[in-house]
């Protein structure tokens, strides 16, 4: 065992998840978080529920933060972030933080690093065409979850018409992101199933390029939409226009020919994109990027560790994940540590 | 303590199931568990189920992902005749005809199939794709997957990969689909491969395809009606087709089949424990699920089952924690606790002339729900942590008479309640869970004056203690029903709510404060 604590830079749901583990065995831990209140992405999401819990893990977020902020063997440093100017990749057992409010660094002792960086949603305003930004009534994933937490309809009502775009932004070569962000299925799938069950004869429509339905919960929550009347249509529209009525309007392909379909409201399902400094923090500890930009982990059957010993990653920095994901490989991340920790393994 | 668990908090008790695991299945996913469980320092016993699994086909040739065990390392059990598998308080017990009364620690059960074929609906001229099918020679070959039920994406993988390889040896191969499995960050890129080398990707809509008449087990013609609304038909000929279901769960005995059933969702995979213990363990304490039995994972992600099988199963009979369950005397066997404990840390012991109850302390997670249920008092639960449960003693200081009383589970609702805007002479009381709540302690709320008491507890399918919420839901009901409560003046609630609802938190406490 280690006096010294381990280092987790990130406190989105991965980081916090790797420090209750640690907690639970016995480890200490310190959690350098940029803003201030941790939690990431993933606490600013809504509960699915209808009649029942649709397993989109959501409330782990919460849950977890009580549990680490409970817990007396971690330390949460809000404001602060690595400096990685002053990283020494050679000799990674001070690591320098800096606080973002006073600028000043300071060195602190570390027996393990923990990279959980997370991603960054896809700005969909690159896409001049979807109008996200212009027309307040196309919104991005992440602002359909916010409306949701918050209970906020605006004008949505019961019978109106909702459109979810898949793949906004992901498996796309031309801007770099030749790949699928793996939570956006499951994530309309459940968003769409919950606006079916708050507004009455909702007529929801899911435009997609293929379905991922990774796991038995998704398929279950399939079944469950096309239960509750969601259409799903393949082929995703490139542009959104508003009409006279205020409406929104796209052009979709039916029965061979292209016809004009209205909605109230656009939903876009922005993927995950590698944060903006990963490729500093790669550089700064030498560490390898896959073709995507994400933080290559040491091999394909050991995703947590990296090449340098007692440095580790958790969470979608080494690639997209949904919540569920993030949560298993920051477990796995936690009992490397515990592993690596028996047999003497640190920076 | 009840969100995930700790990993590799340290063992001792129970010499004999000690660091003893015992593996059920075959192929990958097997073999990961295998390797996780052997790195994790458990002595391992492995069942073989003879599957087809198709993941070590799907990762291709250059992974370094286990496609196979040291023998020397681990004992294999063959000729198992109709093995009994039970739950005792000192482990999982295994009678079969090699091993007498065996005791492991934890079950492993990783059959890499889904537990139900995808039976084929093609005529008999397709030829079912397995995964141990390889390309003899190049040809004019179609893979039709997705026909009418959606096919197992690792085979779709197997089967774009024989496609490629088809085409890339002067055949020529058609794919046909209706949604293109994209389990894996690298997998776009290889359909761009696909696509690049000149296999013909088609994606159909409906399930409109027929055989030509002229069809012959030697070659034949496919139709197909691909574009939507349009009645121009496609037509394929062929060589051979191809018709990609699911890998086969032939390979499983009956036994472990039958044993299997009982853990099944209606999705054909196996139940396992809700969001609360991740993707690899089932409700049953101690029985872990790897690999597609629980769903359709990814290599990457059946690894990380294995490992993190491997690492709870290490924390299994563990010291307790200091949690202690203790049966007194006036238990009257009514075996209420051993039916409704979610975390099986009840068993029964049969040592004596009559069964007892015996709890096993360090598989509680402290939920609460036996004392609730116990009719005769008989269970004492000792927990060290914070939080109490219960609390007669809140109860009692509280004297006022126009107050409600809102029990809030420690997982959902009590994260909230203290950042709720509520008047001062409404009180929450925080519990382990809304399950754990008795009627005895509704009635002792009501008798100190208040007015109302609501049971806040997390959505159905998302407590922590499988089905606490619905308990709360179902007893309040049934005391409802009864009619007990009819004074107008008194209302008894059960409320769902999870711990980032607090927007509707609030709505639903201003509701029923106004009434």
């Amino acid at each position: 065992m280690t006096d010294q604590p381990i280092t987790i830079i990130g406190g989105g749901i991965a980081g916090l998840s790797v420090a209750k583990i640690l907690n639970e065995n016995g480890i200490s831990c310190v959690i350098v978080e940029r803003t201030a209140d941790p939690g990431g992405h993933a606490r600013q999401w809504a509960c699915k529920a209808g009649t029942a819990c649709r397993q989109c893990f959501s409330c782990l977020a919460e849950q977890t933060l009580r549990d680490v902020k409970d817990s007396p063997k971690t330390l949460i440093l809000a404001h602060q972030e690595l400096d990685l100017a002053q990283v020494n990749p050679s000799n990674l057992r001070r690591p320098p933080l800096k606080s973002l409010s006073s600028g000043q660094t300071t060195l602190i002792d570390s027996s393990g690093l923990v990279l959980a960086l997370g991603f960054e949603p896809y700005d969909p305003g690159d896409k001049v065409l979807l109008q996200h930004g212009r027309l307040p009534n196309v919104r991005s994933l992440a602002e359909l979850e916010a409306d949701l937490r918050n209970e906020d309809w605006g004008s949505l009502a019961s019978g109106s018409e909702i459109a979810f775009l898949q793949c906004v932004g992901s498996r796309e070569a031309s801007s770099g992101a030749n790949y699928c962000s793996q939570y956006c299925c499951g994530a309309a799938l459940r968003s769409a199933l919950k606006l079916s069950d708050k507004l009455n004869n909702a007529e929801i429509v899911i435009f997609y390029i293929d379905l991922q339905l990774r796991n038995g919960r998704l398929q279950g929550l399939f079944d469950e939409a096309l239960r509750a009347g969601i259409k799903f249509i393949q082929g995703v529209p490139g542009e959104i226009l508003m009409n006279d009525d205020g409406k929104l309007e796209v052009i979709v392909e039916e029965n061979g020919r292209n016809t004009r379909r209205q909605f109230e409201r656009i939903i876009l399902s922005t993927g995950q994109r590698p944060p903006r400094e990963l490729a500093d923090y790669a550089e700064a500890f030498l560490l390898p990027l896959n073709e995507h930009g994400f933080i290559a982990p040491l091999s394909d059957s050991d995703t947590s560790r990296t090449a340098v010993p007692g440095l580790y990653l958790a969470g979608a920095c080494s690639g997209p994940k949904d919540i569920q994901m993030t949560i298993d490989h920051a477990h796995q991340t936690a009992s490397a540590i515990l592993q690596d920790i028996e047999h003497g393994v640190k920076l | 303590m009840s969100v995930g668990a700790s990993l590799l908090n340290s063992m001792s008790v129970n010499p004999e199931s000690h660091g003893k695991a015992l593996v059920i299945g075959g192929g990958f996913g097997a073999y990961a568990s295998i390797e996780a469980l052997l790195e994790t320092g458990f002595e391992v016993t492995y069942m073989n189920c003879p599957t087809d699994g198709a993941f070590v086909r799907e990762t291709g040739e250059s992974s370094n992902l286990p496609n196979s065990f040291d023998e020397d390392k681990i004992r294999v059990l063959e000729d198992l005749g109709e093995p009994i598998l039970s739950k005792t308080p000192d482990g999982f017990k295994l009678v079969s005809k090699q091993s007498k009364d065996e005791l492991f620690t934890c079950v492993v059960v990783a059959p890499d199939v889904p537990l139900v074929a995808v039976p084929p609906k093609m005529s008999p001229y397709a030829k079912q794709l397995t995964v141990s099918d390889r390309m003899d020679k190049p040809g004019n070959y179609v893979f039709l997957c997705d026909f009418e039920q959606p096919s197992d994406p690792a085979l779709v993988l197997a089967a774009a990969r024989m496609a490629l390889e088809n085409q890339l040896s002067e055949g020529s191969s058609v794919l046909l689909l209706k949604n293109i499995p994209l389990p894996k960050l690298e997998t776009e890129t290889f359909f761009d491969e696909l696509r690049r080398s000149g296999v013909l990707i088609i994606k159909y809509y409906d399930d409109d395809i027929t055989l030509a008449e002229s069809a012959t087990e030697t070659g034949s013609t496919l139709s197909i009606r691909h574009v939507v609304g349009n009645d121009d038909r496609l037509e394929l000929d062929f060589d051979e087709l191809f018709y990609v279901g699911g890998p086969d769960p032939a390979g499983i005995p009956k036994w472990a089949r039958d044993y299997f059933e009982k853990e099944r969702n209606n999705n054909s995979f196996l139940r396992h424990a809700g969001i609360h213990q991740n993707s690899y363990r089932s409700w049953n304490s101690g029985i872990f699920v790897v690999g597609p039995a629980a769903g359709t994972y990814d290599s990457t992600m059946i690894v990380h089952q294995a490992r993190l099988a491997a690492a709870h199963a290490k924390q299994l009979f563990r010291d307790s924690d200091g949690v202690d369950i203790k049966i007194n005397s006036s238990c009257a066997r009514c075996l209420n606790c051993y039916r409704i404990c979610p975390h099986g840390a009840i068993s029964l012991s049969s040592d004596g002339s009559q069964p007892l109850i015996a709890p096993i302390s360090s598989l509680c997670r402290s939920c609460g729900i036996c004392v609730s249920t116990c009719p005769n008092s008989a269970i004492e639960l000792t927990i060290p942590q914070k939080s109490g449960q219960s609390d007669t003693l809140q109860l009692q200081s509280i004297g006022d008479h126009e107050q409600a009383i809102i029990f809030v589970c420690r997982e959902s609702a009590g994260i909230l309640a203290s950042n709720l805007n509520v008047p001062d002479n409404i009180k929450f009381i925080e519990v382990l869970c809304a399950g754990s709540v008795s009627e005895n302690m509704i009635w002792e709320a009501l008798t100190t004056g208040a007015r109302g008491v609501i049971v806040a507890g997390c959505h159905s399918g998302a407590c922590a203690s499988k089905n606490g919420t619905d308990l709360a839901s179902a007893r309040i009901k049934a005391a409802v029903q009864t009619g007990i409560f009819e004074n107008k003046s008194i209302f008894v609630k059960h409320i769902a709510v999870s711990a980032n609802e607090p927007a509707r938190f609030q709505k639903l406490l201003d509701e029923l404060i106004d009434n």
